[in-house]
């Protein structure tokens, strides 16, 4: 897709399945974490979030990759760290001595991070890993499990509940999610190769 | 979608190792499907269709045989600095073929029962697959190759897209099919369960057991089938036989004849 | 076509064998494929036919798990014997399909339906246990957010034709999962082949106003209370004669909660993650969907029956999701027996008993389930 030119002809099927619950997170404060290439699929909630900014308490947003070099959006990021109404964090795994900011998974930023836990969203979007212990280290701070939300990855052929593919445990990705809230699929997500 | 317009054709080659020729000739077999194909190729290398041999670099050169002497050996590198895409087709380059069951038995003893001068053979104990020795892009299995695969394989380079030749079982082709699975329903041994699907079931459809020339399928369970044969009263003889055949060399396959040694 | 038939609702008949064939040929009339149970390869497989003929005439079979055998009986019957390995999944959603074709027309893509003509089929000795499984893929494919219009298209031109079941299989366990062996719903008419010293009768009952119409053209006398027991008790002995069993109840959440057994380690390596199980299943729907190119550009969009036992089926960016034989026996087991009923509100199984005939090393749902249930009681 990269090497096509203007004038070409791609198809688009969707949308599908569930998106970002933006609007039932109004009138809280809202945190989004990604981690690697998982902070494309949060964008346009923070873009929704910033276009609306007055109807949110604090928003945060984390971010977490594996080097400098890796960073996405990175010219995005430093705008957006310039503004007085969101934390921007970025941490990553290994980096040179010409990084200054975190080194260390996403995960330790969310302790030192400020908002209010009892009414706090947060997004998550990133490998499955990162998003079990992002979604243990928000329960550390006490913020609601039926406020957590992640976005699953499955393989996928049909997008409509009939190839089979997405499956994950009784539900399937592609119609049932792939925004799923953390309670609900608690249980599930914690279960290997499933 | 559409073949990007090129001014140049790709460079296409074909080079063999240790072989029959058998899978060049699935190339050459493919009439109808060639003969476009070649307007869009420009063929360097092919000693099978013409003695013509084009200069490198190879946009795609695809490698029939296994590697058998030190020459080959270093021919092979030498084949693979002019290739940007390396294919290798077969059993003999995917897992060193049938004459990799040497690599069970004294290669000198074997040399001296078929050869007067043994001592002018020169030719290494082990008869190897090419990812053996460089880095291959891509592998066709099958003794021979199939034609559908061969041109799927070159089409989907050819427009940049990944090429579809499924790992999973032959079963599954088989079941693709409606066919009678010879296995349970005739009592007759068949490699189907272990085997890299890309024969469409041949045999199966012939109503004998498949003898697993696209070698193991993705995860294999070759232990469970072999038991399972011999629960059938197939001799551990035969089971070793069945594996130890065109992909000998195939790691599951070889340990599976190996422990019915 | 087919709508629930209430007891008694449509007219109940007898009819010689001459009847069946008159049968036949009047679905032909009518425009009709008839697709029905014949010997292939010495098994019992789906295809064609034109007269009673071609069925499995006089044949019965003998199957276990990972054995199947076609064996002579002394009677000339048109049905003793249960399903083989194919299902008429095959017919209503084929294991490779064409979905759409783009051509190149200079700068232009135009896309085409992969879809070709298709004759209105009647199905032909449906066992209750392929009707239920037919209504399970009714939800699946019909009745959800999103349909199959290749499916409903099929579906809805269908006209059904089942058959008691005169014998059990050794694999069969439809009285555990309350889909057999009587067939009560979802059929046009249905057939009971009565044996007796005199003779083979067939007692035909309508399941809808069409197999009403067509009954009243076939030569037939009116059915009266001693068939209607002989069909019975044919059932009855049907029943009796069914040696498989599994345990239903808290099935559901006794598998989901024991996602960690270690029965799934002891299962996953006898398994040949060969996918045999899922191709027969009458249930399963999973298909992978592939993209083609020829030459010239042009583009066909292709769907293959797919299965859970495979590497690829799992296959995310940067690797796979299930990658132990184990985590894959589980998906299969714990979707029938558990998730279906989240899913699509029943069970995904029918006890139809294909996938325990039909697994190259014999392993039995049925087996496996209950030995997770005996563990769990146990332990
Ligand atoms: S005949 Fe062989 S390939 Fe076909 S299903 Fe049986 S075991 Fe598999
Ligand atoms: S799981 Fe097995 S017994 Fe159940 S419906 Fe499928 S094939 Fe039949
Ligand atoms: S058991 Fe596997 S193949 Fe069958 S429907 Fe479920 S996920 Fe698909
Ligand atoms: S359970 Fe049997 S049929 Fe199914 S994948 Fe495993 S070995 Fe094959
Ligand atoms: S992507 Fe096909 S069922 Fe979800």
């Amino acid at each position: 897709m990269a090497r096509m030119k203007a004038g070409e002809i791609i198809g688009i099927r969707g949308p599908f399945g569930t998106p970002w619950p933006v609007q039932e997170a109004e009138g809280n404060d809202l945190v989004i974490i990604g981690g690697g290439i998982g902070l494309a699929p949060l964008r346009p909630a923070l873009y929704y979030t910033l276009a609306n900014r007055s109807r949110f308490g604090k928003v945060v947003l984390l971010y977490g990759t594996r080097t400098p070099q890796d960073i996405l959006y990175r010219k995005e990021l430093e705008a957006l760290r310039a503004r007085f109404d969101l934390d921007v964090d970025v941490t990553v795994d290994r980096a040179g001595s010409d990084w200054h900011g975190d080194v260390g998974v996403v995960t330790r930023l969310i302790p030192k991070a400020s908002f209010d836990p009892a009414s706090t969203f947060a997004f998550i979007c990133g490998p499955e890993v990162m998003m079990r212990f992002t979604a243990m280290a928000l329960q550390k701070r006490e913020v609601p499990l039926q406020n957590i939300y992640l976005t699953m990855e499955r393989n996928m052929k049909c997008a409509i509940g009939l190839c089979g593919h997405c499956q994950m445990g009784p539900l399937f990705v592609c119609k049932d999610g792939p925004v799923f809230r953390y309670d609900r699929i608690r249980d599930i997500f914690t279960t290997r190769e499933i | 979608m559409g073949a990007p317009a090129r001014k140049q054709k790709p460079k296409v080659a074909v080079f063999k190792f240790a072989s029959c020729d058998g899978c060049q000739l699935s190339l050459l077999d493919c009439e109808d499907e060639l003969l476009p194909l070649v307007g869009h190729i420009e063929i360097a290398n092919f000693l099978e269709a013409s003695r013509a041999v084009g200069k490198g670099p190879y946009d795609i050169t695809l490698v029939e045989g296994s590697i058998t002497t030190p020459h080959d050996a270093e021919r092979i590198h030498k084949i693979r600095r002019q290739s940007k895409l390396l294919i290798c087709i077969g059993a003999c380059a995917t897992a060193g073929g049938i004459q990799a069951l040497r690599n069970f038995g004294d290669v000198k003893q074997f040399t001296s029962y078929v050869y007067a001068s043994p001592q002018y053979i020169e030719t290494l104990k082990k008869s190897t697959p090419i990812s053996d020795h460089v880095k291959v892009d891509y592998e066709l299995r099958g003794c021979p190759i199939s034609k559908a695969q061969l041109i799927e394989t070159l089409l989907a380079f050819l427009h940049g897209r990944k090429p579809v030749t499924p790992p999973h079982s032959v079963c599954t082709e088989c079941k693709r099919r409606g066919l009678t699975c010879v296995m349970v329903a005739h009592g007759t041994p068949c490699l189907g369960p272990v085997t890299h699907a890309g024969c469409n079931a041949l045999c199966p459809s012939y109503l004998r057991g498949c003898f697993g020339c696209f070698g193991p399928k993705e995860t294999p369970n070759a232990d469970a089938l072999g038991e399972q044969w011999i629960r059938m009263g197939v001799s551990d003889e035969n089971v070793l036989r069945a594996f130890r055949s065109f992909n000998a060399g195939a790691d599951v396959f070889r340990k599976e004849s190996e422990s019915h040694e | 076509m087919s709508r629930p038939g209430m007891d008694g609702q449509f007219g109940r008949v007898v009819m010689a064998r001459d009847g069946i064939d008159a049968l036949i040929r009047l679905l032909d009339r009518q425009g009709f494929r008839v697709l029905g149970p014949t010997v292939k390869d010495a098994a019992v497989a789906l295809a064609e036919i034109s007269s009673t003929t071609d069925l499995p005439v006089g044949w019965t079979d003998a199957q276990d798990a990972a054995s199947y055998r076609l064996v002579k009986h002394e009677r000339e019957t048109l049905f003793h014997y249960t399903v083989g390995a194919q299902s008429w999944k095959q017919f209503l959603y084929p294991s490779r399909t064409c979905l759409w074709r783009a051509r190149r027309a200079g700068t232009e893509l135009r896309i085409e339906s992969g879809a070709s003509p298709e004759q209105k089929m009647a199905l032909f000795g449906v066992r209750s246990c392929d009707l239920h499984a037919i209504g399970i893929h009714d939800r699946v494919f019909a009745e959800g957010s999103y349909r199959d219009p290749g499916y409903v298209r099929r579906r809805s031109n269908m006209f059904v034709v089942a058959v008691n079941c005169s014998k059990a299989g050794a694999t069969c366990f439809c009285t555990s999962m309350s889909t057999g062996p009587r067939a009560t719903d979802g059929f046009d008419l249905c057939l009971t082949e009565l044996t007796s010293p005199d003779g083979i009768t067939y007692f035909v009952e309508a399941g809808s106003s069409y197999g009403q119409e067509m009954l009243a053209q076939l030569p037939s006398r009116t059915a009266n209370e001693p068939d209607v027991s002989s069909v019975n008790v044919m059932i009855t002995g049907t029943i009796r004669q069914m040696k498989r069993s599994l345990e239903t109840a808290e099935l559901k959440p006794l598998l989901q909660k024991n996602a960690e057994h270690r029965q799934w380690l002891d299962v996953g390596k006898r398994c040949l993650n060969c996918a045999n199980c899922t191709m027969v299943c009458p249930t399963c729907f999973c298909v992978t969907v592939e993209d083609t190119t020829d030459l010239s550009g042009n583009a066909e969009r292709r769907r293959a029956w797919d299965s859970c036992f495979t590497l690829d089926y799992s296959y995310i960016h940067g690797g796979h999701i299930r990658t132990s034989p184990q985590a894959r026996y589980r998906q299969w087991l714990t979707h029938k027996l558990a998730s279906w009923h989240d899913q699509f509100g029943s069970s995904g199984c029918v006890g139809c008993g294909r996938c325990i005939t039909w697994c190259p090393v014999g392993i039995d749902i049925t087996a496996e389930a209950g030995a997770i249930r005996k563990s769990v009681k146990i332990g």
